[in-house]
């Protein structure tokens, strides 16, 4: 079974890096904003620079261990690694790129460079230098490199952050089949929420050098532990709580709300602004729970959705997100009063992070 | 657009500066004093101990040059940054305080005991070495300035060995600019004078270089023989290096 167990400190600076978490799958996503610490990770699990206490296994090898002594160094730890930029050999063709370490580890090409280089759509460019190909092409060469050496671990730092969304998306599966194909665990670091939703099966979210929480992907996104966490999945309502009984609680800001699974620990409720409903006038909403009124204050076009900036009667600002066909069928527009709905299951309920 | 217009003129005017001044001397030469270069001993031994001693102290500015250039480049601690400033030295002081520096430094009783540097080709090569080498040392650390390290800790991790990811990546993409630096470390030392004369002394057949040559001749009242000198040092540097970068002609792909 793979295994990504990590326990490390690490000083950078006045940046300080503490991070516990163990991953099983073969998909794993290491989330959080820039200057997270999330490269750093990385950077540390490749041995490119080691952590000051703790240790980084590796499906059960040790490659850092301050307990043990032990530091692997970057060749002995066998990891593909693949950063955004500076990814290929300016000075070698790409079939001499991904040929570079199975001559250096002085490996025989049983994957089959060329049979590579055609799954990845890259065989026209075999004779070509990286300056004359596309920046998707070059990653696929990269990635093509560092699989053909066949790594116990594949460690991807926002490699495709730079290109086009299409073909953003076409490497994001192909590092998904390369990953269940080879049986080779990926941790893939990224800060686009998006990006880490599709790809891991399970997440790592990270803040400030710490790791909020860790596990199942759909659990964490859907409900968070932590209020800094349910920021980061753009939970874009975060309320405190003033008062909580069984079945309601009263917000800081004055909303009332019906409620259920609520945990003693909790002290904010949060939900994301697609799961606010907007409640038809001409219809009867009288069984409808958790109604506000809400003035629109802005309307944000974001693409895919339409995000509406509304404010209730005591300026509390409440974020929610709709197609944008719902605008023009619904008459909204600025200045407009709407009735809004809360689904009691779509609340949930966060505590705060504790280092 | 018109920024570039204005200060194409200003390329122009230094450029018209410097083949007037060029030119004018090939216009005033007698070809007939160039090819009886060919045939004067004094001249041609000239041009040997000038080529010997300045390829040498152009191969000791490689070996020390280029490792100071990449810890220059790669280092950010307070150290760097002061030898950074320090190495601007040699280019500050004028060749002539070098080399009455040098020759006091020869004539120390440490060093005379350990071999007497004074008008010997061993101390003319230092005298070079010491003005020309912030040259290769700046040019390496520009150079290596522009790799990112990232490409050998991927080499790296492809297996390659310390020495071998920074040869194959990082040593190989910065090799032109390490090599434009090279180029001005040899024509600067080809065409030393003074810290040259100062401790070699100026010795015909023994330790005097071109411009030493040339001077010399001037000094002598051999105007004519004098510029031919000066045409022959114009146009061999000029064609050597151009045959130099044409050898390592950076490929159009990189």
């Amino acid at each position: 079974m793979n295994m990504i167990d990590i326990n490390i400190k690490k000083k950078l600076g006045s940046f300080d890096i503490s991070m516990v978490f163990k991953l099983h799958s073969l998909k794993c996503v290491i989330f959080g904003a820039s200057g997270s610490g999330k490269s750093s990770l990385l950077k540390m699990i490749a041995g490119f620079y080691n952590p000051d206490r703790g240790f980084i296994k590796i499906n059960r090898r040790e490659f850092f261990s301050s307990n043990n002594k032990t530091a692997l160094s970057i060749q002995a730890r066998n990891v593909g690694y693949l950063p955004q930029e500076y990814t290929l050999f300016p000075n070698m063709s790409v079939e001499e790129n991904i040929r570079y370490g199975l001559k250096k580890k002085g490996l025989k090409d049983t994957l089959g460079v060329k049979d590579i280089a055609k799954r990845f759509g890259i065989f026209h460019c075999l004779d070509k230098y990286p300056g004359e190909i596309s920046g998707g092409q070059r990653q696929r060469a990269a990635l093509a490199r560092a699989l053909v050496v066949k790594p116990d671990i594949m460690l991807l730092d926002e490699p495709f952050s730079a290109l086009d969304r299409p073909i953003r998306e076409e490497l994001r599966e192909l590092v998904a089949d390369v990953a269940s194909s080879f049986s080779i665990p990926v941790l893939f670091v990224t800060h686009d929420l998006e990006e880490a939703f599709v790809f891991g099966d399970e997440i790592v979210i990270v803040k400030d050098g710490l790791v909020m929480e860790f596990g199942d992907k759909s659990k964490i996104f859907n409900t968070p532990s932590f209020v800094e966490t349910a920021k980061l999945l753009d939970f874009a309502n975060i309320w405190r709580i003033k008062k909580a009984k069984r079945g309601f609680v009263e917000l800081a800001n004055g909303i009332k709300l019906n409620i259920e699974g609520l945990t003693d620990e909790a002290k904010f409720c949060c939900i994301k602004p697609e799961n606010i409903m907007i409640l038809r006038k001409d219809t009867d909403i009288s069984d409808k729970e958790n109604k506000i009124d809400v003035k629109i204050e802005r309307i944000n076009f974001r693409g895919r959705y339409v995000n509406l900036v509304t404010s209730t009667k005591n300026n509390t600002a409440v974020s929610i997100n709709i197609p944008e066909h719902i605008l023009s069928k619904m008459s909204l527009s600025v200045g407009s009063y709407i009735t809004v709905s809360l689904k009691k299951e779509s609340i949930i309920f966060c505590k705060e992070f504790a280092v | 657009m018109k920024l570039t217009k204005i200060s194409l003129v200003f390329a122009l005017l230094l450029c018209a500066f410097i083949l007037s001044v060029i030119l004018y001397g090939f216009f005033k030469v007698n070809p007939r004093y160039v090819l009886e270069l060919f045939s004067d001993k004094e001249f041609l031994s000239s041009v040997v101990f000038g080529l010997k001693t300045s390829v040498t102290a152009t191969l000791l500015s490689a070996v020390f040059g280029i490792p100071t250039g990449f810890f220059l480049a790669r280092s950010d601690t307070f150290i760097s940054k002061g030898l950074d400033s320090f190495f601007d030295i040699p280019l500050i002081i004028p060749p002539l305080v070098v080399g009455a520096l040098l020759l006091t430094f020869f004539n120390a009783p440490f060093v005379k005991t350990f071999y007497s540097f004074i008008f010997t080709t061993a101390g003319a090569i230092i005298a070079q070495f010491f003005v020309a080498f912030p040259f290769s040392v700046k040019a390496s650390k520009n150079a290596f300035e522009l790799i990112s390290p990232v490409y050998e800790r991927i080499a790296m991790t492809l297996g390659a060995s310390n020495f071998s990811s920074f040869y194959d990546t990082t040593f190989k993409l910065a090799f032109n600019g390490i090599l434009s630096g090279l180029v001005l470390t040899w024509l600067r030392s080809l065409g030393e004078f003074g810290a040259t004369l100062m401790v070699g002394g100026g010795i015909s057949y023994k330790t005097a270089n071109i411009p030493i040559n040339i001077y010399l001749k001037m000094t002598e009242g051999n105007f004519n023989k004098g510029l031919a000198a000066s045409v022959f040092v114009v146009l061999f540097s000029f064609i050597a290096v151009v045959a130099i970068k044409s050898f390592f002609k950076k490929p159009k792909n990189l």
